[in-house]
């Protein structure tokens, strides 16, 4: 062999190897600064869209609030208005049998219409849970869903710990879905709303014996699981999570969780 | 046997080498219920690597030219190199799988059209070295640019494709220069030098790799 190829064989392996020990260097390096910065964007990403879902629920509650307003302050009071003039032309009317009657059949629907405007606008802003806290608003919910056919039970822990407002109305827009659910589509006639809060979490669960559904038929229809979904969505907000224990035929156990200190910094309320 | 055995003593690194190569089969027979598809081609390309050199041994001791079987391996090596970067799940590209094609078919055509079977076939095996060198770069452009890994330090292929890489860059002008070297020109002691250098490359190569296949069982979870 002469010396040239032994040389040549030294340096090409020298450069070679310098060449792969620096890619695999560079490799290493570059793909952990990538790997670092595509986490942070993606948790940038999440906390967006956990933001935007935190305004697109306030903007719904404004809404809502705006509407609730509107019906109680506008057509209520026109319908107390309406309701005062009636009885003001019934005076000026003479007492026909006939007339009578109309009058007070009149009187009785708008009353009706009355009490559902301030049902609906109750609904739409729930006062009870700005104003007593959480548990009067479940309890109000539970007295408000009971009637003949149903029966709703609410049990909760005897010290009251007190949560963000946010997450007071989240806890109870969820409770709201989970009992309207239980009685519309699970045809229920015993339902358990538990309240529980154990060191830094919240446990809420709506418990029925409902006909149940099936989860999976459910949330691959776009059409339907919209409540479920917008439980979902609103959990994501504060990193919450819900557990569907559900299958057709038996009754339903949904399970909701919240760390407190996540809940914090969310604001749903305007 | 003892005609077997004794080479071992003049080519200790020799026994090392061959010895190292059972080093990723157990890792890998230790980890078998978690190994993919393209870690256990490479498990099966090392039991091919142990039975190559122990048909070489028994070639060399009954004083039959065993050169055949490497150059015949130097295709094997080829065909497992291109199926294991071919089924790689984590590179989508296309194009890296049409690279691997039209390398391998390119490598084979040459290899076969230089091919020898009583000497050592030098444009095989840096044929061998250069599709190596070409697909592990590849391989290296694809992480970075699909960024799929979360932690490359514990994704196994990192290993595996940093030990070929090394393996081949560091045996390239050996096998290249070959007819010098390696050859059955060569003097013996030169022959022994560089055939020792190839194969500490080897038993680097065998080292890193089983550090792959022991940190395969984590591949799943190291995915962003």
């Amino acid at each position: 062999m002469s010396v040239d190829s032994g040389f040549v064989i030294a340096v090409g392996t020298a450069v070679l190897l310098v060449m792969a020990v620096f890619i695999i260097i560079f490799v290493a390096y570059y793909q952990q600064k990538q790997a670092k910065q595509q986490l942070a964007f993606k948790e940038l990403q999440a906390q967006h869209r956990r933001d935007l879902m935190a305004a697109t629920f306030r903007g719904q509650e404004e809404e809502r609030k705006r509407l609730a307003e509107d019906m109680h302050d506008g057509i209520g009071t026109m319908l107390s208005v309406t309701k005062m003039s009636l009885n003001q032309l019934e005076r000026q009317v003479s007492a026909d049998g006939q007339i009578s009657f109309q009058f007070q059949k009149t009187r009785s629907m708008i009353d009706e219409t009355m009490t559902n405007v301030r049902r609906i606008s109750r609904n739409l802003v729930p006062t009870t849970l700005e104003r007593f806290g959480l548990l009067a608003a479940l309890e109000e919910l539970a007295d408000r869903a009971t009637d003949t056919s149903t029966e709703v039970q609410l049990t909760f822990p005897e010290s009251d710990t007190p949560f963000p407002p946010s997450l007071d109305l989240m806890l109870y827009r969820i409770a709201q879905e989970l009992v309207n659910n239980a009685i519309r589509h699970a045809r229920a006639s015993q339902i358990t709303i538990q309240l529980i809060c154990i060191d830094q979490e919240v446990r809420l669960s709506v418990i029925d014996n409902g006909v149940g559904f099936d989860f999976d038929a459910v949330m691959e229809n776009k059409q339907g699981g919209l409540g479920l979904r917008n439980i979902e969505s609103r959990l994501s907000v504060v990193n919450g999570h819900v557990t569907f224990d559900v299958a057709p035929g038996r009754g339903s156990q949904i399970h909701i969780q919240v760390q407190l200190h996540d809940a914090q910094p969310v604001n749903l309320l305007s | 046997m003892s005609r077997f055995f004794s080479p071992y003593q003049d080519y200790p690194i020799a026994f090392i080498a061959e010895l190292i190569t059972l080093l990723p089969i157990l890792i890998g027979l230790f980890r078998i219920v978690s190994i993919k598809y393209e870690i256990r081609l490479l498990l099966v390309l090392f039991i091919l690597f142990f039975l190559r050199d122990i048909l070489s041994n028994l070639l060399a001791s009954v004083k039959e030219n065993n050169l055949f079987i490497y150059n015949i391996f130097s295709f094997i090596e080829l065909f497992f190199l291109a199926l294991i970067f071919y089924n790689n799940p984590r590179i989508h590209s296309s194009r890296y799988r049409k690279t691997i094609v039209w390398g391998v078919v390119i490598s084979l055509f040459l290899g076969l059209l230089f091919y020898s079977k009583s000497d050592f076939s030098i444009i095989d095996f840096t044929i061998v070295r250069l599709y190596g060198i070409l697909i592990t770069i590849v391989f290296f452009e694809r992480v970075l640019s699909e960024v799929r890994i979360k932690n490359i330090l514990t994704y196994s292929m990192f290993w595996i494709n940093s030990g070929w890489l090394l393996y081949f860059c560091g045996t390239f002008f050996i096998f290249l220069l070959s007819d010098k070297v390696l050859s059955r020109k060569a003097q013996p002691e030169i022959f022994q030098q560089y055939w020792d250098t190839n194969l500490i490359f080897y038993i680097f190569f065998c080292l890193l790799a089983s550090i792959g296949i022991w940190f395969s069982k984590y591949d799943q979870d190291n995915t962003l």
